[in-house]
């Protein structure tokens, strides 16, 4: 018997955006991501980085730009085989590359340099964990608004794109 | 002439765009490399830098994208290139586009290279609007028009064919071939005038009919020169080693960079944004 892959909606100021998660292949990245998910920690945080022609981060701050505390981080699974193509969701994370919390981004282009090339600082790439299997032309939509910089962060939407919701819809 | 280094300490959040050319990079020139790696540790620290162009002759020869994808991890962890990618990578994960335009030398540079930190090849000419300016940019050697040999040449360099005829040769023939190249050069320009080996007037006034100012590398002459009465020439320099045998050497080069006050919309297109040149500098 085969598991059908769990599906997430995210439900945006923008319209909504659904999106395919591969259990199979990041384990850890779809448990951690469904976790905060269902304690309703992606709800009402935004996209707060945006930079056309690469990806849309977001999941980490409040409209105020205040971040929200989250779990431990989770191993890297960029040695999935998935790729950072355009469509997909993949795991923001500082320079360390078992830092992953809750923050996620969506490729909006065929981003190989952030594939895995090894198992090294430089080569271990971002873990690829789902794709986007409605909502491209959110998607299209959002990539576009005016950015500015916030403080010390930069590609800020100048007016929020929000994330009203996550729900699972399929389990 | 202004130094990069005093833009970059006194006005971080105003540099929005780099524009260099002509680094001549190669295992060869150690301290060019290291140069190019501190200019990119400068970027790295620009809190609003959202281009960075390298505008040709980047590598002083360029025999194929395999010569290093085709490389096992190992062999790419020693790689004098690696280093470079690295930084390039995350230059773009921070949010700066890298965009690539061939040269003379590096004409054989593609897109599966770049593709591994982000960059994107461009082609010339390329025109980019600073301010209320359309300017345009390209390598420089097209300009060359009195250097007939020399056009004749690069119309066969840049055809598909002839660079598709070269990637399928194995690489001692393409090194090879290289070779003889470089040496044949060497020896035609050794009995050329200097003007047939700058830029053409003529060539000039064609280039700039539909842009208001012409930003180009290739000469080896940095400066800035009045094109027409209302537009601008800039030409940016190659990366030099000064001073070798002194006890301080350094690197020097001619850039160029884009600011604007940073508090006008961000968009580089904002009706303030400057173009200007600068001196870079390394000290070895």
């Amino acid at each position: 018997m085969v598991d059908m892959p769990p599906v997430v909606e995210l439900d945006t100021n923008m319209g909504a955006i659904v999106i395919e998660l591969n259990e199979e292949k990041a384990p850890k990245t779809v448990e951690n991501f469904l976790n905060y998910v269902k304690s309703g920690q992606y709800d009402g945080t935004i996209f707060h980085r945006i930079i056309d022609g690469f990806m849309i981060q977001g999941g980490g701050m409040d409209a105020e730009m205040n971040e929200k505390p989250t779990n431990a981080p989770i191993e890297n699974e960029a040695d999935n085989g998935l790729k950072n193509d355009k469509g997909t969701i993949a795991m923001a994370r500082t320079q360390d590359p078992h830092s992953a919390t809750s923050q996620f981004f969506i490729n909006v282009k065929d981003n190989d340099f952030l594939n895995h090339s090894g198992k090294n600082m430089q080569g271990w790439g971002y873990t690829v964990f789902g794709k986007v299997t409605s909502g491209m032309d959110v998607i299209e939509k959002m990539k576009g608004v005016p950015t500015g910089r916030f403080g010390m962060h930069a590609d800020v939407p100048k007016e929020p794109v929000v994330i009203n919701s996550a729900t699972i819809i399929t389990q | 002439m202004q130094r990069f280094n005093h833009l970059i300490t006194t006005r971080p959040h105003q540099v929005r765009q780099v524009l260099i050319s002509d680094l001549h990079l190669s295992p060869q020139e150690p301290a060019l490399v290291q140069a190019f790696l501190a200019l990119l540790d400068d970027c790295l620290a620009l809190p609003a830098l959202k281009c960075l162009f390298i505008l040709g002759d980047w590598f002083e020869v360029w025999l194929g994208d395999d010569v290093y994808l085709s490389l096992s991890e190992n062999e790419q962890a020693l790689h004098w290139l690696t280093p470079l990618i690295s930084k390039l990578k995350q230059l773009r994960i921070n949010g700066c586009e890298i965009l690539v335009m061939h040269g003379n030398r590096d004409f054989l540079l593609g897109q599966p290279f770049c593709n591994l930190f982000g960059g994107e090849l461009i082609e010339e000419p390329y025109a980019l609007t600073i301010g209320q300016q359309r300017y345009r940019l390209e390598h420089g050697d097209a300009l060359c028009t009195d250097d007939k040999k020399y056009q004749f040449f690069r119309k066969i360099m840049r055809h598909r064919l002839t660079q598709w005829y070269l990637l399928n040769k194995p690489l001692e023939k393409r090194l090879a071939i290289a070779e003889n190249m470089r040496q044949k050069s060497q020896q035609n320009n050794a009995n050329k005038a200097a003007y047939i080996m700058d830029v053409n007037d003529e060539a000039v006034h064609q280039a700039l009919t539909a842009s208001d100012a012409l930003l180009h590398g290739h000469t080896h002459r940095p400066n800035i020169h009045q094109a027409t009465s209302d537009k601008k020439r800039y030409v940016l320099g190659d990366w030099r080693l000064l001073d070798e045998n002194k006890r301080q050497s350094k690197v020097s080069a001619v850039i160029g960079a884009v600011t604007n006050d940073e508090h006008s919309n961000d968009s580089f297109s904002s009706n303030d944004a400057e173009f200007e040149l600068f001196e870079f500098t390394m000290l070895v």
